[in-house]
């Protein structure tokens, strides 16, 4: 009998590595997340949608942008809802755990990226003067720390949305309140979001700055 | 029992020395208390790791998090975690109690993500699933505390163990590779996309560690569209690697034969390699490139380490 374990032991490692690779291989499963109608305002996501309904259309596939738009959110609701349904079990797991696949990296690069700047506003003068700006060696103050990747998760992301989203609200206050407690002469703090437009060098360049998501902390008296 | 079952029990019935699962145990360890270590040169312990209301950045209510449940919401609390989980990673690192040590890290770190889910990475999660195969491997049991708890010196015993986890960790990294390039559907990552992907993505703000003004000159320009191109045909072909790692079953025809002789997986190994370090150099990506190249030890059998690069004994990986 106890010649036999090694190979029940190996036996038994194989189902349960099987089994593993099976879940994580469904969670690592290359399929698009459910786009949403806010997903397509997107200028990225537009964008993009355009030019594939070009690329179809070209191929004999006759589709508007706004027709394959609905297209895509009905087959992201379906796949995509499969997809979260078939991983519903093992949600508890994944999120004590905090393992997880899903590796879509960079799979859709920023057209309209986002410029942070914080400009502050000191004791006697009317107007704002830049302390930070990103990738500005003129403008660095808090450079390494907005820079850190954790940081950066924060307030990157949504510089699409309408207004912004909690996480950059907090941000915002955060910093400013950092701001204003290293140096007593700062008593209001503006944190902005500059979204730019990257075109390719045989594209018409496109100089518009849209300034968004603006938060004003004034100190506190 | 079919032939394909045989294959599959004897290809996870592998054994080796621990070699290789301890240096990427020490080369995880490292980084991850690397990044922690810059978290607290930033100033940052309190308000990336406290409650919503000491640290003002988390808007995770306290019901969400065991850890403010069971510690608290106060400053304390976030001092707290960032020390258990500097003690978790520094006992990973040397490998003192290294199964317990990997797990809890992967739990406090589960902890911090759910704390402030927008400050964790795709890196974060990457190495979490590595923390919880190291827990389940023979990681300690080499260049460890434990080895020399058990009698071995510091160094540990060189004898075979089972070698799933390393295999396991080379089909993590090749899934990855694999799935974030099938899923880089935008425009800019193909020839109707003018090949533009990596020129957007270091002209981004955010993620770009240089500002690149001169990428728009021609000779530039070229060479971003190059590492698109190689970008691509990197990770979706990824998948070839395992030809060596699980050799399938059945004779290898001259496509199998060819790949062994020239050892051709070396290819992806070193354009993954330079691939890294090129993003380190070029983009603000945190522990990324070297949270990545800490585990490529796993690409290496530890036979082809002690014989630094030359054929191991064994032909499958």
């Amino acid at each position: 009998m106890w010649a036999a374990m090694p190979e029940i032991d190996a036996r038994l490692r194989a189902l349960v590595l099987a089994i593993v690779i099976a879940v994580h291989g469904l969670a690592a499963a290359p399929i698009p997340h459910v786009v949403t109608q806010n997903d397509l305002r997107n200028p990225v996501s537009a964008e993009e949608v355009r030019r594939w309904a070009e690329r179809l259309t070209a191929l004999g596939l006759e589709r508007t942008p706004e027709q394959l738009g609905e297209e895509v959110i009905w087959w992201t609701e379906r796949i995509g809802g499969a997809h979260r349904a078939a991983l519903a079990p093992f949600r508890s797991f994944f999120r004590i755990t905090g393992t997880n696949q899903g590796w879509a990296l960079f799979a859709n690069p920023d057209t309209h990226p986002v410029r942070l700047q914080i400009r502050i506003r000191r004791e006697g003068r009317a107007g704002y003067e830049i302390a930070f700006q990103r990738l500005d060696p003129e403008h660095d103050w808090a450079a390494d720390l907005l820079a850190y990747r954790r940081i950066r998760g924060v307030y990157d992301a949504g510089g699409f949305r309408n207004k912004p989203r909690g996480n950059y609200q907090r941000f915002a206050k955060w910093i400013s309140h950092r701001a204003m407690a290293a140096d007593p002469t700062i008593v209001a703090v503006e944190v902005r979001s500059l979204r730019t437009h990257t075109t390719t060098p045989s594209q018409e360049p496109d100089p518009r700055i849209e300034v968004r998501h603006v938060i004003e902390t004034r100190r506190e008296p | 029992m079919s032939s394909l079952w045989r294959w599959w029990v004897a290809t996870w019935d592998r054994r080796e020395a621990a070699d290789v699962q301890a240096l990427v145990r020490i080369g995880v360890g490292l980084v991850m208390l690397a990044d922690l270590l810059t978290t607290w040169r930033l100033g940052l312990v309190v308000p990336l790791m406290g409650h919503g209301s000491v640290g003002e950045l988390s808007g995770t209510g306290a019901e969400w998090v065991w850890w403010f449940r069971w510690v608290g919401t106060d400053e304390r609390a976030a001092w707290l975690l960032f020390g258990a989980m500097a003690v978790g990673e520094l006992l990973l690192t040397i490998g003192l109690f290294t199964r317990t040590a990997a797990f809890a890290t992967m739990l406090l770190s589960a902890q911090w993500m759910v704390i402030l889910p927008d400050g964790d990475r795709g890196i974060d999660t990457l190495l979490r699933n590595v923390l919880m195969l190291l827990a389940f491997s023979s990681a300690g049991r080499r260049f460890s505390v434990d080895a020399a708890l058990r009698g071995e010196g510091l160094a540990g015993e060189r004898v075979p163990l089972p070698a799933w986890p390393r295999y396991l960790l080379v089909l993590q990294i090749v899934v990855m590779y694999f799935t974030a390039g099938v899923q880089k559907y935008a425009q800019q990552w193909w020839p109707w996309g003018g090949w533009s992907a990596l020129y957007v993505v270091l002209k981004d703000w955010s993620v770009s560690a240089w500002p690149f003004t001169w990428l728009d000159q021609p000779v530039p320009y070229f060479l971003t569209q190059v590492g698109t191109v190689v970008t691509i045909l990197f990770q979706c072909s990824y998948p070839l690697v395992l030809l060596h790692y699980f050799p399938p079953l059945g004779e290898p025809g001259r496509f199998r034969r060819a790949f062994e002789r020239y050892r051709l997986h070396w290819v992806w190994i070193a354009t993954g390699m330079l691939f890294h370090v090129l993003l380190a150099a070029t983009m603000e990506l945190g522990i990324f490139p070297w949270g990545m190249m800490a585990l490529y030890w796993a690409f290496l059998h530890p036979d082809e380490i002690r014989s630094r690069g030359r054929t191991p004994r064994t032909s499958t990986g």
